[in-house]
């Protein structure tokens, strides 16, 4: 899937029009943004499947047994965090074959680490959702609402710089536009914000995300 | 009622209303260790909520419980970790195997792997272990699930509907299981059913719930001597209590979602 998009866009759309952003062709632009788009779909689906486990029993004996609400939150997060990371890190290897993009230890190291805070923070979000939905019927919507438009507004297809003011905002408003902008500095060394902004960014939605969906998840623990 | 030391189970005055809907109406008994307690009742009387109420699920909107002394509304942790818990639906992960499935609750209760095969063997599931539970019969799974309820030595085993489904030789091999485990182990249990042979066989004492309130307690004869006739049927005890109205506007326990709030 991210292949076809990566094709189709970054190879189509790409030589056909001859876009280029700044030194580097579309398809390198294109690059950071179907990684972050592999993890974002991952780490959501992840975290949604607690509605499957909802529907079918498995969450209550879990729920029953003397284990905390937190730590089923935590367990819920690291697991799609590890699928993301699988599907993440093969993506990488085959972009920087393709593209031939030489990157050094600590730079591997550094997009691990953005994908593992786009991951947490998305799978947050995706089991917050979770609990406050009853069935799988709302989960097809909440992907058109909710994982679609980040994914497409958070400048993984276009540079954020020329927007009118109002996209523009919205892009700001987005985490993803940050893990986007953070791979894109590190793969090729050109992006919007700096790489601290970028990080920061990340950090503070993950912290915000995992306490949110602690509190929906635990509700009524302590009463 | 007098507080007795013995009792693993007390209840007070407990309630659940969902948004105006009454589904318990102000229960209080009390079951004593070492005791096989009934709750029987048509379908949508409240069974399902009070076993909830009891075993931390769902909170309670009025009155008090206590479970092996704990408080259910303050004390869930000691509840959880003293009390196994049987779903009326299967609620095992179908894609694990029986060994892992038993692995994994092994774990979170931190109970040692030799259990694993004892349990096993117990419930002559030991050829079954490394089979997927996708491959098991409704009467083999259940059978797995009271396992698991089991793994960690509750002192109090709470079952909802525990033969709901089965066919009658498996209904007569889970009772003898019960049975066994009560006689050997002194396994206090509550249950949940609405067939009358079931509650007779197994029970010690029955609570007939309808909409929600308790209408009788006592053992079964107790609740048979109160009909007048010849030969007695905890069936006309039920019905003298329950009426003879089919209840269809209650929710039907195969597509039993839970309710609103059940998060704890």
């Amino acid at each position: 899937m991210p292949l076809i998009w990566f094709c189709a866009f970054g190879l189509g759309l790409g030589s056909a029009f001859g876009i280029r952003y700044g030194e580097i062709g579309y398809a390198e632009f294109l690059a950071p943004g179907i990684i972050a788009m592999t993890v974002l779909f991952a780490s959501t689906f992840s975290g949604m499947s607690i509605i499957v486990d909802k529907e079918f029993g498995i969450l209550k004996e879990l729920l029953v047994a003397p284990i905390s609400r937190t730590s089923l939150v935590f367990g819920k997060v690291f697991g799609g965090m590890a699928t993301s990371l699988i599907r993440a890190i093969l993506i990488t290897i085959l972009f920087s074959m393709t593209l031939k993009i030489s990157m050094s230890i600590p730079e591997y190291l550094g997009i691990l680490a953005i994908i593992c805070l786009i991951s947490f923070g998305f799978g947050a979000l995706a089991i917050a959702i979770a609990t406050l939905m009853e069935s799988m019927e709302g989960f097809g919507l909440i992907v058109e609402l909710v994982v679609m438009p980040i994914f497409f507004l958070s400048g993984a297809f276009f540079p954020i710089e020329r927007l009118p003011e109002w996209l523009s905002m919205v892009v700001a408003l987005n985490p993803l536009t940050y893990g986007v902008d953070g791979l894109r500095l590190i793969m090729f060394g050109t992006g919007s914000f700096s790489m601290l902004h970028d990080f920061g960014m990340l950090m503070f939605f993950d912290a915000v995300m995992v306490i949110l969906a602690a509190y929906l998840f635990g509700r009524g623990d302590t009463t | 009622m007098k507080q007795s030391p013995n009792d693993m189970i007390k209840v007070a005055s407990l309630a659940k209303r969902f948004n105006g809907f009454t589904a318990v109406d102000q229960i209080s008994f009390e079951v004593s260790a070492s005791e096989i307690f009934g709750f029987l009742g048509p379908n949508g009387a409240g069974k399902t909520t009070a076993i909830m109420m009891l075993t931390t699920l769902l909170k309670a909107s009025g009155g008090w419980a206590k479970v092996c002394g704990f408080d259910i509304s303050s004390e869930m942790r000691q509840i959880r970790k003293t009390i196994g818990v049987v779903f009326q639906d299967h609620t095992s992960d179908e894609w694990l195997t029986g060994m892992e499935y038993l692995q994994l609750h092994a774990g979170i209760y931190g109970v040692d792997e030799n259990r694993i095969e004892d349990i096993l063997k117990l419930f002559d599931l030991e050829r079954w272990g490394d089979h997927v539970i996708k491959e098991y019969s409704s009467g083999m799974r259940r059978r797995l699930e009271i396992a698991r309820g089991l793994i960690h030595h509750p002192r109090v085993l709470f079952l909802d509907e525990p033969t709901l489904g089965l066919d009658v030789q498996t209904r007569r091999k889970i009772w003898s299981y019960i049975k066994d485990l009560n006689e050997n182990e002194g396994l206090t249990v509550f249950l949940t059913t609405h067939y009358l042979e079931e509650a007779d066989e197994l029970c010690d004492r029955i609570a007939i719930i309808d909409h929600g309130k308790i209408v009788a307690i006592g053992t079964p004869e107790e609740l048979k001597s109160i009909v007048k006739s010849d030969h007695p049927t905890l069936d006309e005890v039920f019905l003298n209590y329950t009426g003879r109205e089919m209840r269809d506007h209650v929710s039907n326990s195969r597509n039993h979602r839970p309710p609103r709030g059940f998060w704890r």
